[in-house]
């Protein structure tokens, strides 16, 4: 497997790769079918994400991963005691490393609330980062979009705004990313991420079979590596095919409005138990909300597992079309 | 002039002309009329700019075709000789000075408009008082749609005499603002800052946008006024309603008390 396949860029650097201009007109080409046929229901036929896992499933080795964090984080010397944030696509390998990354290179871990108290807690004990290097491996366990659910974050965001005396390291979501450099003056920290996959690296990770099925692993997946897997998973493919259909699931128009807060919610927050999602839309009447996430979940946009709901890998391209569609592009990646 | 210098100007119009005229009138209605029909429901079914540019172009497309059939239409009827356009625009300035001054007037004001822009379909618009989403630019009038559903077709003409407020100005951004009155004796840095998380939580905001609450001392008390954008212009009541409710419900949650204006003292 290539070396340099995982490899981390500052996040202003980051590009969506290009996509072929005939999978673009195919793209281009449903949608216009779609926005003009706004109320036709299609119930998808790919398959659910909330299917149990099968065997021979592709999954990323774990080594190339740990490595490129061993290398990314010894360049930044551990001497110095900055704070490190590295931003990840929704359903990035990264998210399913880091812990086993933290706890072999003696990373101690943040303790963090729980999510359901934020809203509860009337005050949050003084938030202390350790004196040996630390890191928070998922900051949207500390965050919700209420008004007493963003305490925590807004206490550890003034707290790493002050050099911190040993080196951090903060994973965050990039939808969360973004919405708090927007709304919080600009994060002006060091922010990294994955740079995206081309066809090479669709080819050399063995993600793909052959040069066609890279190049539509890339249209599909605009380079996320986690989406390609699951999109690989999901059809399977082989080497001699060449006519090579990859169905996206589509977001139904229907409650376009409800539909576009509740996805963007779930991506924000990176999932949400069904009380917290009533939590942070409470402006919206609760039997919308739960007509919307039964619509979206029919079409394999969301799914409903381990009580919370979320969106799902193969979901993600096309929720995240949907709401770039409704000015809701909140992220590069 | 007399009338039989008048009916020199025309030319005899046969049955082949007539055709002509029956038909470039017939095309130029079906183009107007089919770009009145379908591009709005194109555009309510796109957002932000797509749908502004999209209702944008109607007028446009009517005016380009109401010009182009004229200037198909006038040499059928006329001879286009300098002193035959003289005489029959001096006709035509005749019957506009003495009868239908008004109409030209917002005839012209309507192509004005179409070229100024002070107003473009799916602005949230003022004129004359009157506060709405400009839904339709026809010819002589602009149609307005106000928050309680009342459409109001406001004359071209009114763009001589009044300003026109527009609160997007052909763009998606359209700043709301909710009010807050509170006792002079709140702690304003607290109130402050919980109506900034509350517009930082509500769906409908515009992340890209700065949130503001400004604050002034009145006679009665302090008026707090908290400014942001929502995502999309139609959304703005339920924007403004979202601050105001959850904006009360935060505000008696931190047991911040509210001022009660005595209406004699007032006055």
């Amino acid at each position: 497997m290539d070396e340099k396949l995982w490899r981390w860029i500052e996040l202003n650097e980051y590009e969506t790769p290009s996509v072929p201009t005939t999978m673009l007109a195919k793209r281009w080409w449903h949608k216009t079918l779609q926005t003009l046929r706004p109320t036709r229901v299609e119930v998808s036929t790919a398959n659910s994400a909330e299917e149990e896992p099968k065997d021979g499933e592709f999954k990323f080795d774990e080594q190339p991963l740990l490595d490129s964090l061993n290398t990314l984080l010894d360049q930044q010397n551990q001497g110095d005691p900055r704070v490190t944030w590295l931003v990840l696509a929704p359903a990035s390998p990264v998210w399913s490393v880091i812990r086993k990354w933290a706890s072999q290179n003696g990373w101690q871990r943040v303790p963090m609330p729980q999510r359901d108290s934020l809203l509860t807690s009337h005050s949050f004990e003084e938030l202390n980062l350790p004196s040996e290097p630390w890191v928070i491996d998922d900051l949207s366990c500390g965050f919700v979009r209420h008004p007493l659910g963003m305490r925590w974050l807004q206490a550890f965001l003034r707290k790493t705004l002050h050099t911190p005396t040993s080196p951090g390291l903060v994973i965050c979501g990039s939808w969360l990313y973004y919405y708090l450099e927007k709304t919080h003056g600009g994060l002006n920290r060091q922010a990294l991420t994955l740079r995206p996959f081309d066809t090479a690296s669709m080819v050399s990770s063995r993600l793909a079979v052959s040069q066609a099925h890279a190049r539509r692993l890339l249209a599909v997946s605009e380079g996320h590596p986690g989406i390609a897997a699951a999109y690989r998973n999901a059809f399977a493919v082989s080497a001699e095919q060449t006519e090579i259909v990859l169905e996206m699931p589509r977001v139904p128009a229907a409650h376009g409005e409800t539909s576009t807060f509740v996805i963007y919610a779930l991506l924000l927050h990176g999932g949400l138990s069904t009380f917290l999602l009533g939590e942070v839309l409470n402006s919206i009447a609760p039997n919308l909300i739960e007509h919307s996430l039964n619509l979206l979940r029919s079409h394999g946009i969301v799914r409903y597992q381990d009580e919370q709901w979320s969106v799902t890998e193969l979901g993600y391209p096309a929720a995240k079309q949907f709401l770039a569609q409704r000015d809701f592009n909140w992220t590069s990646c | 002039m007399d009338t039989g210098k008048i009916s020199d100007l025309f030319k005899t119009v046969d049955s082949n002309a007539a055709l002509r005229v029956v038909t470039i009138i017939l095309i130029a209605w079906l183009i107007v009329f089919l770009s009145q029909r379908l591009l709005p429901r194109l555009a309510n079914l796109l957002h932000s700019k797509q749908r502004l540019y999209t209702l944008a172009l109607i007028p446009l497309i009517r005016l380009v075709v109401v010009i182009v059939a004229l200037v198909m239409l006038v040499p059928i009827f006329i001879e286009p000789t300098l002193k035959n356009m003289v005489a029959a625009l001096g006709a035509l300035g005749l019957a506009i000075g003495f009868a239908i001054k008004d109409y030209v007037s917002s005839l012209i004001a309507g192509v004005v408009a179409i070229h100024e822009m002070p107003y473009r379909p799916g602005d949230w618009v003022t004129i004359d008082g009157v506060y709405g989403e400009v839904t339709h630019i026809g010819l002589r009038t602009v149609e307005l749609v106000t928050p309680d559903d009342t459409v109001v077709a406001m004359p071209h003409e009114k763009i001589w005499q009044h300003a026109v407020l527009n609160a997007n100005n052909g763009g998606p951004s359209l700043m709301c603002v909710a009010e807050f009155f509170l006792t002079p004796e709140s702690n304003g840095v607290m109130v402050k800052e919980a109506l900034e998380q509350i517009a930082l939580t509500s769906p409908y905001l515009q992340i890209h946008k700065p949130v503001v609450v400004t604050v002034n001392d009145e006679p009665w008390g302090t008026r707090y006024r908290l400014k942001a954008y929502p995502v999309d212009p139609r959304q703005q009541f339920k924007f403004i309603t979202d601050l105001s409710l959850r904006g009360k419900q935060r505000l008696i949650d931190l047991d911040i008390q509210f001022a009660k204006v005595e209406t004699a003292k007032v006055n």
